[in-house]
Formats: C-alpha cells, sequence, structure tokens
C-alpha cells in the first residue's frame, strides 16, 4: 500500500460523513432515511478498507499536511490524519455500528409536522459520525478537542430536536442541558491540558508527540496535565461516579442515537484513555492506578447491581454499558499499573482494544434490536416487565437474536467478547485477584438480570390482551440477514481473536520502542 | 506405538456436529414448514452419527491403555502479552474413554429424540442445540488447555440452558432453564479465577504441559515449591466451578429442575455427559488435588451431604424424572467421593457405569412419558408399563442395575464397587479434621442401599397395579386426552431401548475386566480385587430391600397403606424433604435477598446523588451567571465607573508591579 | 524657581483627569458629561505635550499624538452631540436616569430611581 494510497484513504475517511451531511441536509423533499442508509453502506465498505489497511500495515498510516506558523510567537500547527492497529479498531467500530442501527430501526424513526421523515436527524446523526472519525483519526492536539466538542455540539441537536420526554429525567431540554453542561465541564480541563501541552514547544505535538512533548515539564505541571486529560474521558466513558448522566440522556435520546451513543460515543473515552493517556502518562497512571483501579472495579460491579433493580429494558441496557466499559477501563488502568514491574502485561491493553470493537458491536445490535422491539404506537418505550409476556410467539427470530446478543455481551466463550473480557480480567488478577472478582461478579449478576427480564417479556404464555397495542412484527429477511450476519462476525472474532490481537501486539511493540515506558 | 496420522480426525470430531447444528439453526425451521420433520432428524442424527463413526474410527490408534496422546495444534486462540491459550486438542486414554462415551450417548440419543419429538414443536432448534451440545461437550473433553475447556464449558451451559427451556411458555419453565444456567454461571467465574490463579501459579495454562511437569521426578516437587497458597486457591477455585456443573452441595439446586426440559436432554445432559464434566476437569487436575487434601476434604464433605440429599428427595419423590435426577445426584456424589479419596481411576469408572444405567433409566423414562402423552406423575401412570414390553424389559435392566443387584449384569455394580474400595482405604483431612476412610465407607454403603429402595419403589408404581385415582386429564403439549391404553408407537424409540438394554449388561461385563480399568488410568491403575465375601451380604441386603419395596408398591392396597402410616409421623409439609432441605430458601436469603436490597438501594439512593452531581453542575453554572449578571445595571455611570477602575488598576499593575 | 518642570505638568494633567473622571461619573445631564469627558481628554493632551517637552527632545511624536487625539475628541463629541439631539427629540429629557431606562422592555422591571 503506497503511502499515497494510504493518505488519501483516511482522508477520504475522515471527509466521507462530512460529505455524507452535507448532502442530506441539501436535499428538499423526500425520504432521506434510504439515502443515509446507503451512505451508512458505503461508509461501512470504506472505513473497513481503511482499517484493514492500518491493521496489516507494518507501521502506522499517516497522512500530513502543510505546517501553519501561528501568530505572533510563530506557533506551529501541521494538521495530520493517522492510523495505526489500535486506532483502527475504533474505525471499524465507527464504520460497522451506523449500518447495524440504521437498517434496524428503519421502522422506528421520527417524523416532522407533516409526517414527513425528518432529514434533521440523519444529518445529525452524520454529524457524530463526523466528529467521531475526526477525534479517531487526526493527530493533532487541537484538531483532536475541536472534533471532541464537535461530536458533542451533534448530539445535542440530535437530541434537541427528536428526543422524548420519559420517566426518569423528565423533559427532554434540562436534561439534555445537564448532559452538555456536565460533558463540557469534563472537556474544559481538557482543553487547559491540551493548551499546556502546546505550550511546552510552541507547537502542537500531536498524539503521537505528546509523549516527548510532556517529558520536559516539571512533575506537578505534568500531573495537573494528566487530570485535565484523565477528567475529559472519564466524563464521555463514562468512569464510575461520573456517570449520572447515563440514564437520563439514555432514555430521552432517540433510539438511533442511543445507539450510537453507547456503541461509539463512549469509545471516544476509550480512545482517549488507550491512546492519549497511557502512553503519554505512565508514571501518572501507575501512581494513580488503585484509585482508577477500584473506579473502574466499582463500576463494574455497580453497573451489574443496579441492572437488578430496573424493570425497562433501556435502563438494564444502559447499566450494562456501564459495566462493561468499567470493564474495560480496568484492562487499561490494570496494564499500565503492571507496566515496568515484574509481572508486566500488555494483556490488558489488547483486551481493552478487543472490548472496544466487541461492546460496540453488541451494544448497538442490543439497544437497537430494543427498539425495533416494540409497539410502534407506544413511541420509542421500552418492554416494560409486567405489561408484556409471551412476545415470543409474535418476534421469534428477535427473541432468537436478542438472546444471543445477551449472551454475547454475557461473555460467552466463542463469541467476540470472551477474548478482551478474559485478557482485561486476567491482567486486572496480575495487579490483584479482588479486581477480578468484583468485575465478575459486576458480569455475572447483570448477565443475569438482563436473562430475567427477556423471560419476562418474552417467554410465558402470550397475554391475550395485555399488550397495549399491535406488537411489532418480527424481523423482516434483510433484517434477518443482517442479524446473522453480524452473529458471522461475533463467531468469527470469538473463535480466531488472533487477526486482531497480532496486529495489536505489534501496534503496542511499537509504541514501546518509541520511547513509551521510562 | 500410536498411530499419529489419525490425529488429524480430532478437530473433525466437534467440528462435524457443530456444523450440523449450524445447518439446522439456518434452514431447519424452513425444512420443518415444508413438512420435511425426518430431514431435520436425519440431519442431527448424521451429525451426532458422523462423530461417532469418527470417534470409533479413532480406535486403530491404539489409544486404550497406552500412556501417550494424539495431539492436534490449531494455532493460537488467545495469545497476547503474556497470556496464552492456543486451540490445541488431545486424545489419551482415558479422553478417548470419554470421547467414546459422549458421541456414543450423543447418538444414540439424538436418535430416540427422532421418536421422541416427532410430535412436539420447533424440533429444529431442539435438534440444533443438542448436536451444539455433542460439539461442545467434544471441546471439553478434547481440550488441552483449561481456557479451551471453558470453550467446551459454557458451551454445554448454554446448549443446556436452551434445552431445558425448550417448552418455553409452560410456567415454571424458564425459571427453571435460568437457574440452570445461573448457578452454573456462578461456578464458572470461580472457574475462571482459577484459570488465572492457575497461570499466576505455573506460568501455563496446558494440561499436558502441567501433568508432564507433575509426573516428572523433580518436577512434581518443584511445581509446589514456594507456590502452596496459590496452588490451593487454584485447587478451591476450580473446584467451585466442578462442584456447580456437576450439581454438588450447594451448588446442586438447578439439576431438579432441569428436569423440565424434554427427557431425551436430561438422559444426555444431566445424567451422562454434562454434569460428569466437573468430574472430568477434577480428573485431569488429579496432581493438584493430590497435593491439596483441604480441598479433598471439602469434596468429601460436600460429597456426603450431596449422596444423603439425593437419596433421600429420591425417596419421597412422586414425578418420574425428579427421582431419577436426584439418584444422579447421589451417584455423582460418588463420583466425587471417589475422587475425594484420591482415586481419579473409581471416578473415571463409574462415571461410564453410571451413564450405561441412567441413561437407560431415563429414556425408559421417556418412554413412559411419550406414551402416556406427557404425564409425569408416577401416581397417575400405575401399571403402565403393562402395555410397553420394551420398556418394561428395559426398565427391569436399567432398575437392578441401578441397585447393583446382579453383579454381572448391573452397569454400576463394579464400578460402584471400586468407588467403595477405594474410599474405604484412604483417609480424609482438612481444616484440622480428620475422618478415616472405613468410617466414610460404611456410611456411603448404607445411604447406598436406599437406591434398592427408591428405584423399586418407582418400578412398583409403574409396573404394579393401577392406581385408583389414575388416568385423569392429564397436562399435556396440544393434544387431546386420550383414554386408550399407552402404546409404544416409536420405533426409534424403541431401537434405542433395545440397544441400551443389551449394552447395559455388556458393560457391566467388561467392567469386570481388568481391560478397562487399564483403559482409563492409561495403562498404569490395577483393576480392584472384589471381595465376595464381604460384598455378598450386602448384595443380599440389597435384594431383599428392593423386593420388598417392590412388593409394598405394586399393589395398590399395600401401597395406600404404608403411605398413610407414613403420613402420620411425616412433618405436615415442613420438613427437610418438603423443603428440599432448606438448600432453595437458603439461596433466597443468602443470595438472592441481599442483592436485590443492595440493587435497590443504590438505584433509589447512589444513583440520585452521582445524578446530584449533574444537577450540581447545571446549578454552579446558573448560580454564577446569576451572580455575575448583576453587574449588568443598565446604568451607564456604572459602566463608565468601572472603565474607570480598571484603568486605574491596569496602570497600578503595568506601572508598580513590573518594577 | 521654575514652576514648569515635568512632574508639575504631569500633576495638573493628572487633576484634569480627576476633575473630569468626577464629572463623568457624578453629573447627571449627558452634556456636562460629555464635557466631563473633552476634560479627561485635554488632561492627557497635555501630558503628551509635556513628555514631548521635556522627555523626548527633537522628536515630534508627541505633537503627532496630540492631533490625533484632538480630532477623535472631535469626532467623539460630534456623534455624543448628535445623539444628545436625538434623545432630546423623543424624550425631552437628558439625564442619566432617562438613559438607564432606556434599556428597559415592559418585561424588565424598571431601575429604582436615579
Amino acid at each position: 500500500m503506497t503511502p499515497a494510497l494510504s493518505s488519501s484513504l483516511l482522508v477520504l475517511s475522515l471527509a466521507f460523513p462530512l460529505l455524507a451531511a452535507v448532502v442530506l441536509a441539501a436535499r428538499r423533499t423526500g425520504n432521506s432515511g434510504s439515502l443515509s442508509l446507503a451512505f451508512a453502506w458505503v461508509y461501512a465498505a470504506l472505513a473497513s478498507v481503511t482499517a484493514t489497511a492500518a491493521l496489516t500495515a507494518p507501521q502506522a498510516l499517516s497522512a500530513v499536511g502543510s505546517t501553519f506558523r501561528i501568530g505572533v510567537s510563530r506557533f506551529e500547527f501541521a494538521p495530520a490524519l493517522t492510523l495505526d492497529a489500535r486506532g483502527a479498531l475504533f474505525l471499524l467500530v465507527l464504520a460497522l455500528c451506523p449500518p447495524i442501527v440504521l437498517t434496524l430501526l428503519r421502522g422506528v424513526r421520527s417524523s416532522d409536522a407533516a409526517g414527513r421523515d425528518a432529514r434533521s436527524q440523519d444529518v445529525a446523526a452524520w454529524a457524530l459520525i463526523f466528529g467521531l472519525a475526526g477525534v479517531f483519526l487526526v493527530d493533532s492536539l487541537l484538531l483532536f478537542y475541536l472534533f471532541w466538542e464537535a461530536a458533542l455540539v451533534a448530539v445535542y441537536f440530535w437530541i434537541g430536536l427528536h428526543g422524548r420526554r420519559n420517566r426518569f429525567g423528565g423533559p427532554v431540554y434540562p436534561a439534555l442541558l445537564r448532559f452538555v453542561l456536565f460533558t463540557l465541564a469534563g472537556s474544559l480541563p481538557m482543553l487547559a491540558s491540551i493548551a499546556a501541552a502546546c505550550a511546552a514547544n510552541f507547537r502542537d505535538p500531536g498524539l503521537s508527540g505528546l509523549p516527548a512533548a510532556l517529558a520536559h515539564l516539571p512533575e506537578s505541571t505534568r500531573t495537573w496535565v494528566f487530570f485535565g486529560f484523565l477528567l475529559g474521558f472519564a466524563v464521555k466513558l463514562p468512569l464510575f461516579g461520573f456517570h449520572g448522566w447515563l440514564r437520563d440522556t439514555y432514555n430521552v435520546a432517540p433510539p438511533a442515537c442511543r445507539a450510537l451513543l453507547s456503541a461509539a460515543m463512549s469509545k471516544m473515552g476509550a480512545f482517549g484513555l488507550l491512546l492519549v493517556l497511557a502512553p503519554a502518562f505512565p508514571d501518572e497512571l501507575a501512581r494513580f492506578a488503585p484509585a482508577l483501579l477500584i473506579l473502574a472495579a466499582l463500576g463494574a460491579l455497580y453497573g451489574g447491581l443496579l441492572m437488578l433493580a430496573q424493570d425497562r429494558l433501556i435502563d438494564m441496557l444502559a447499566y450494562a454499558s456501564l459495566s462493561h466499559l468499567s470493564i474495560l477501563a480496568l484492562g487499561i488502568f490494570s496494564s499500565a499499573a503492571t507496566l515496568g514491574t515484574v509481572s508486566s502485561t500488555t494483556a490488558g491493553f489488547s483486551g481493552a482494544a478487543l472490548l472496544v470493537f466487541s461492546h460496540a458491536l453488541v451494544m448497538a445490535f442490543l439497544f437497537a434490536l430494543d427498539a425495533r422491539a416494540l409497539p410502534q404506537t407506544s413511541g420509542f418505550a421500552s418492554p416494560d416487565r409486567g405489561v408484556l409476556a409471551g412476545l415470543r410467539a409474535r418476534q421469534p427470530r428477535l427473541y432468537a437474536f436478542l438472546l444471543l446478543a445477551v449472551f454475547a455481551s454475557a461473555s460467552l466463550p466463542g463469541l467476540n467478547n470472551f477474548p478482551g473480557e478474559v485478557l482485561t480480567l486476567f491482567a486486572a488478577y496480575t495487579v490483584s485477584p479482588w479486581f477480578a472478582l468484583v468485575a465478575g461478579l459486576g458480569a455475572l449478576v447483570g448477565a443475569a438480570a438482563l436473562v430475567r427480564l427477556l423471560h419476562d417479556a418474552w417467554l410465558g404464555k402470550p397475554e391475550a390482551d395485555a399488550s397495549p397495542a399491535v406488537v411489532s412484527p418480527d424481523l423482516s429477511r434483510r433484517e434477518t440477514m443482517l442479524a446473522t450476519a453480524v452473529s458471522a462476525l461475533w463467531l468469527v472474532f470469538g473463535l480466531y481473536p488472533m487477526l486482531l490481537l497480532r496486529p495489536l501486539e505489534r501496534a503496542f511493540a511499537l509504541v514501546h520502542a518509541a520511547g513509551w515506558l521510562p | 506405538m500410536i498411530n499419529h496420522s489419525l490425529a488429524a480426525l480430532l478437530p473433525a470430531l466437534p467440528v462435524i456436529p457443530a456444523l450440523s447444528a449450524l445447518l439446522l439453526a439456518l434452514c431447519g425451521g424452513a425444512w420443518l414448514k415444508k413438512g420435511s420433520y425426518n430431514l431435520v432428524g436425519g440431519t442431527a442424527v448424521a451429525g451426532a452419527g458422523i462423530a461417532f463413526a469418527l470417534a470409533l474410527a479413532l480406535w486403530p490408534a491404539g489409544l486404550p491403555g497406552s500412556s501417550a496422546a494424539l495431539v492436534f495444534d490449531l494455532g493460537p486462540w488467545i495469545a497476547a502479552g503474556g497470556f496464552d491459550a492456543g486451540l490445541r486438542l488431545t486424545a489419551d486414554s482415558a479422553g478417548y474413554a470419554m470421547v467414546l462415551l459422549v458421541t456414543f450417548f450423543g447418538f444414540l440419543i439424538t436418535t430416540y429424540s427422532v421418536g421422541y419429538m416427532r410430535h412436539d414443536r420447533e424440533q429444529s432448534r431442539f435438534f440444533a442445540s443438542l448436536n451444539l451440545f455433542v460439539a461442545s461437550m467434544l471441546v471439553l473433553v478434547l481440550a488441552d488447555n483449561l481456557v479451551l475447556i471453558f470453550l467446551g464449558w459454557e458451551g454445554v451451559g448454554v446448549c443446556s440452558y436452551l434445552l431445558i427451556g425448550h417448552y418455553w411458555d409452560e410456567k415454571g419453565v424458564p425459571l427453571a432453564a435460568y437457574r440452570a444456567f445461573f448457578v452454573n454461571r456462578i461456578g464458572d467465574i470461580l472457574f475462571l479465577l482459577g484459570v488465572f490463579t492457575v497461570f499466576a501459579a505455573f506460568g501455563t495454562v496446558s494440561l499436558s504441559e502441567l501433568s508432564a511437569r507433575a509426573a516428572s521426578p523433580h518436577g512434581g516437587m518443584m511445581m509446589f515449591m514456594g507456590r502452596e497458597p496459590l496452588a490451593v486457591l487454584a485447587a478451591f477455585l476450580l473446584l467451585g466451578g466442578a462442584f456447580a456443573k456437576s450439581a454438588q452441595a450447594p451448588l446442586h439446586v438447578w439439576l431438579a429442575d432441569a428436569m423440565a426440559g424434554p427427557t431425551p436432554v436430561s438422559a444426555l445432559i444431566h445424567a451422562a455427559t454434562m454434569v460428569t464434566a466437573g468430574i472430568y476437569l477434577i480428573m485431569r487436575l488429579d496432581w493438584l488435588y493430590a497435593a491439596v487434601p483441604q480441598a479433598r476434604f471439602l469434596i468429601a464433605a460436600c460429597g456426603l451431604v450431596t449422596l444423603v440429599v439425593g437419596a433421600f428427595m429420591a425417596l419421597t419423590q412422586t414425578d418420574i424424572k425428579k427421582i431419577l435426577a436426584y439418584s444422579t445426584l447421589s451417584n455423582l456424589a460418588l463420583m466425587f467421593l471417589a475422587l475425594a479419596a484420591c482415586s481419579a481411576q473409581a471416578a473415571m469408572l463409574h462415571l461410564l457405569g453410571h451413564a450405561f444405567f441412567k441413561a437407560l433409566l431415563f429414556l425408559s423414562a421417556g418412554s413412559v412419558i411419550h406414551a402416556a402423552h406427557h404425564e409425569q406423575d408416577a401416581r397417575r401412570l400405575g401399571g403402565v408399563l403393562k402395555s410397553l414390553p420394551v420398556t418394561r424389559l428395559a426398565f427391569w435392566v436399567g432398575c437392578i442395575g441401578g441397585a447393583g443387584l446382579i453383579p454381572y449384569l448391573s452397569a454400576g455394580f463394579f464400578t460402584k464397587e471400586a468407588v467403595l474400595e477405594s474410599i474405604r482405604l484412604s483417609t480424609f483431612n482438612g481444616f484440622g479434621l480428620g475422618v478415616s476412610g472405613s468410617v466414610v465407607y460404611w456410611v456411603v454403603l448404607a445411604v447406598e442401599s436406599l437406591s434398592a429402595l427408591y428405584l423399586f419403589r418407582l418400578l412398583g408404581y409403574l409396573n404394579g397395579a393401577a392406581s385408583p385415582t389414575a388416568h385423569d386429564h392429564h397436562h399435556d403439549h396440544g393434544h387431546d386426552g386420550h383414554h386408550e391404553t399407552p402404546r409404544e408407537t416409536s420405533p426409534a424409540i424403541r431401537f434405542v431401548l433395545i440397544a441400551l438394554t443389551i449394552a447395559s449388561p455388556a458393560f457391566a461385563l467388561f467392567s469386570a475386566t481388568p481391560a478397562l480399568t487399564a483403559w482409563v488410568t492409561a495403562g498404569e491403575g490395577h483393576a480392584e480385587h472384589i471381595h465376595w465375601g464381604h460384598v455378598a451380604p450386602f448384595i443380599a441386603l440389597n435384594i431383599v430391600l428392593a423386593a420388598a419395596t417392590y412388593f409394598v408398591f405394586a399393589s395398590a392396597r399395600r401401597r395406600e397403606g404404608l403411605l398413610a402410616a407414613l403420613s402420620a409421623l411425616s412433618w405436615k409439609g415442613r420438613g427437610p424433604l418438603d423443603r428440599k432441605f432448606w438448600f432453595d430458601d437458603l439461596y433466597a436469603v443468602a443470595v438472592v435477598l441481599p442483592l436485590k436490597v443492595v440493587a435497590w438501594v443504590l438505584r433509589l439512593v447512589v444513583e440520585n446523588l452521582f445524578i446530584g452531581l449533574l444537577h450540581l453542575s447545571a446549578l454552579a453554572g446558573r448560580g454564577i451567571t446569576t451572580v455575575a449578571s448583576r453587574a449588568q445595571t443598565g446604568r451607564p455611570h456604572h459602566y463608565a465607573a468601572a472603565i474607570l477602575l480598571f484603568m486605574a488598576f491596569a496602570a497600578w499593575f503595568l506601572l508598580w508591579r513590573r518594577a | 524657581m521654575t514652576f514648569l518642570t515635568l512632574s508639575n505638568a504631569l500633576t495638573v494633567s493628572l487633576v484634569l483627569v480627576l476633575i473630569g473622571a468626577f464629572g463623568v461619573l457624578r453629573r447627571r445631564n449627558l452634556i456636562l458629561v460629555l464635557l466631563s469627558v473633552e476634560i479627561m481628554l485635554n488632561g492627557v493632551n497635555l501630558s503628551l505635550i509635556s513628555f514631548n517637552y521635556f522627555l523626548w527632545g527633537a522628536s515630534e511624536l508627541g505633537h503627532y499624538l496630540y492631533m490625533l487625539s484632538i480630532g477623535v475628541a472631535a469626532v467623539e463629541a460630534a456623534v455624543g452631540l448628535a445623539m444628545v439631539i436625538v434623545l432630546f427629540r423623543n424624550h425631552r429629557d437628558v439625564t442619566r436616569t432617562r438613559i438607564a431606562r432606556l434599556g428597559e422592555t415592559s418585561e424588565t422591571e424598571a431601575g429604582a430611581g436615579a
């Protein structure tokens, strides 16, 4: 693969969502849903090719623009894109989740006052994908922050225009505003840290140059810069303690937004932890590792326990998301804690990267199925325990895939969540067996709660008159084919994760060689 | 001495049933809609049958009795940062016995199911799960490292869940499937932690490497040097997993409920194969347990509890399948007691023997249930065997085999004797306590004689006179209640019953030979000598008990008389037998209730605290703006004052501070 | 004795600025506020010329700045007086309370008094 080809792939992967958003915004009439779906499939192909190229290439792919010198102090800034094996997994997430979500939710879209398909949700969706692509692809810190906030703005518009009042959060706008302000409160310290990093040498070091740029700062400054970044990523992931926005935001968000929030936007936090924090702040991570590990393990347990007290699938899935993302964070912090010690292991990093990919696929699928399963007339409601029963009689295929997805999220061996989870739990174990135990318990309890809810709503004798409206029909042929393809993907990556692990190990070794470890 | 070229067959063993499962999952529904049930059944039988044929094809490799093993390496599975788990299959002597067991019973029971499920529903999912189960069990048995075993381990758990939940719209069935799956999952977490501990202690999870290291003269001692705490921890954690999978107390609560699934499932999964996975695991790690006597003490303690619970519960159950399920519990406990006595050989022997007679019993019961349109209560099935000739023969052979009444024809007799001998000869030490093997031996012997009681009680009900309240309308699955006599209508069922009726005594004869012992122990063990002088009185006692019980229960009048006499002594619904020895209550109070309470406290209190953080940030923002906006008074002279103040401050800062 | 030293000139200039500042802050009539602003500007101009005379020798930078300042003051006075005229035409009142009330809409509370 020539450098020119790889650069153009990178630029295309970044520019395509923007183009899609513009085209969709410019359309005057008609149903934008099908066009959006078509764009999603094209982008899936494009981004998958780029990601595969990054996975198989010996070095990171990059596309570098010309250097600008701005202002009085001649601040150096070179817009650049970069993608290595670690980032490739994030790009794959972005490639695969939108088609899944958009296909399954074709029937569950909101419309404007005249009953036409509302364009703004597609535009907002593509704007979100554009922001995310930027976060995963750019190499310059300033652009990174720009795209970070761009994603937030896109979500703001999406939820603001198409959100729905809910039982927990109340009216849409206050919940949305709380979410945005809270996330901002987390990202502004990150901006301060970026400013500090850039001011160190009067140039924008980029993600790859960050370790070197920070090396000359005094230790106390480095600690503050570390906390700035950590705060921004912790709120996005979310890490336990910063997760208060999850429940209400997921409740007011429209279904497709909810699915993409959990699958893709949370990965921004994971991206930051794995590709920004871990390489650039090994000492600080090692120093604060005990506290961070406790947070992550508690998050896994907390998410699982809270699932026991929910009676709607939406809330359960939100907390399941919290639980699994905490396990992901556990892997990253464990590996960061053990690097340089006797029991050093990068298993946690690899496991976390794998979990990024698998968690996204499974969660997007679960959230989409959850919204798909329900009576159309009651909007975006979620199966309520005790109201519906025996849905399986009418939705056998949907239930089969839902059950498979629940097993996948419960890390059944053979499906793609297992290798990631085993590696992260192993890394946690090498720090202390208690972390692995607590996280494992959380996963167990959460899976039990999910299966219980599934049983209550789908199994049992169908209640003849209990369901208030017509139950959604079963999956169509096209949806079944998509679901089968996704399940096949899970099986492939569950049985042969070396496809991803080998490039990942290579990438981590490269970063190591470039002077990551002290 | 062994033919390594046959190792290429090893991966085919699990893959073929898995492929047939996939085929059935994708196309089975469409085939059923077109009415070709036989195609579905045929595919399933082919999948299991080809696996059996392949297993037989491995015979020329010369594995039985040999200490070498066939190995097939498919490369790394999960290898990153120091953690390494590969896709490596291995078949040694004992493993080959298990492979034959799994494929033989898999094939037979799939064939049986073709007959049993003919008028059932959603058969494609049933057969797909059944084939997938066989595939997973084969992976478990052939796996060379603990993580790959875990793949098979969870796979059989999932298939068990799917199969138990087959009649998903019946009350209590989803709950049974859920409990089976999640009690197993508790064990799975412990198993996984145990795997990590093994890795931390010994640096590898490969079973062949660990066994080789343990067997070598220096390595055996060196392995544990300085790593005792980790080894002990690993032993206990893996034990947790084994207990859950093989239904030992206190993790045994799911087995009785698992009878909610169709009978072939109970026969295959909950008698012959899945529940033996725990025993197989401990057997593979016998070097570890030989070095950790505390773990063996725990096995013995829990095994005894399970033995007693199983035997006593079986005495009073009225559901045919529940009686057999509790009998299975007792027998599994026997196998664990053998393991506690450091005799993997006896455990393995009884594993094989038990599979034969229990599968026969379950399949006969299934035939009864099938003929009687899914009636499972023995009290309503009085005399049903009179019109089911093949089933009657099978049931008699099975009961005689289970109670060990005729040594050379009872599949369980010699194997049970092996277990008892190993218990008698060992001691159990741990946690500051020590128990001599002879004491345990007598206890076990006493409890085991109960098996004659409950088995022949069941036989009495089924083969004796009809009870006056029989032939009421009973629950069925979509058929009208027929008041005709039950008949054996399925050739597949009859064929399998006949096959097992022949195979079971044949195995009994084989188990009396030293060849079987050599097979199971890779040539290192030696066959037990039966002291007929000691054993004969017990055989006689068992025969007497069985005959007496049969005599009482075969007649409706005597049966009712005995039950009336006993009910005067009963605890009126609150005794241990009615409350299943209070294990369910223990779970409800010690596990479920605290979790629910904690979960609700978290939801109502703690989560709102975290959400409060968001309100805090919003309030902070609003507060700051409210205060700051007071500076906008709208009066120009205030603004002018502000400008002048700032200029003065700037002047001071620039002029005085800089200097 | 020379009265004409730099510090004296700057003191006079400061006094002028302070007088002007006092007027800006305390005068109620807009025209008098404009007047006070002019006084402040004159004070600054005085300091410019003083610097040029006492410190900068041959250079005429101070004169140029002075010319610039006068120009700006003139423009500002013109605009200000024009606004005063418009205000008077519409409200017949050019006190600062009247100006403050210009910022009120029907929904905001009227400020208290002057």
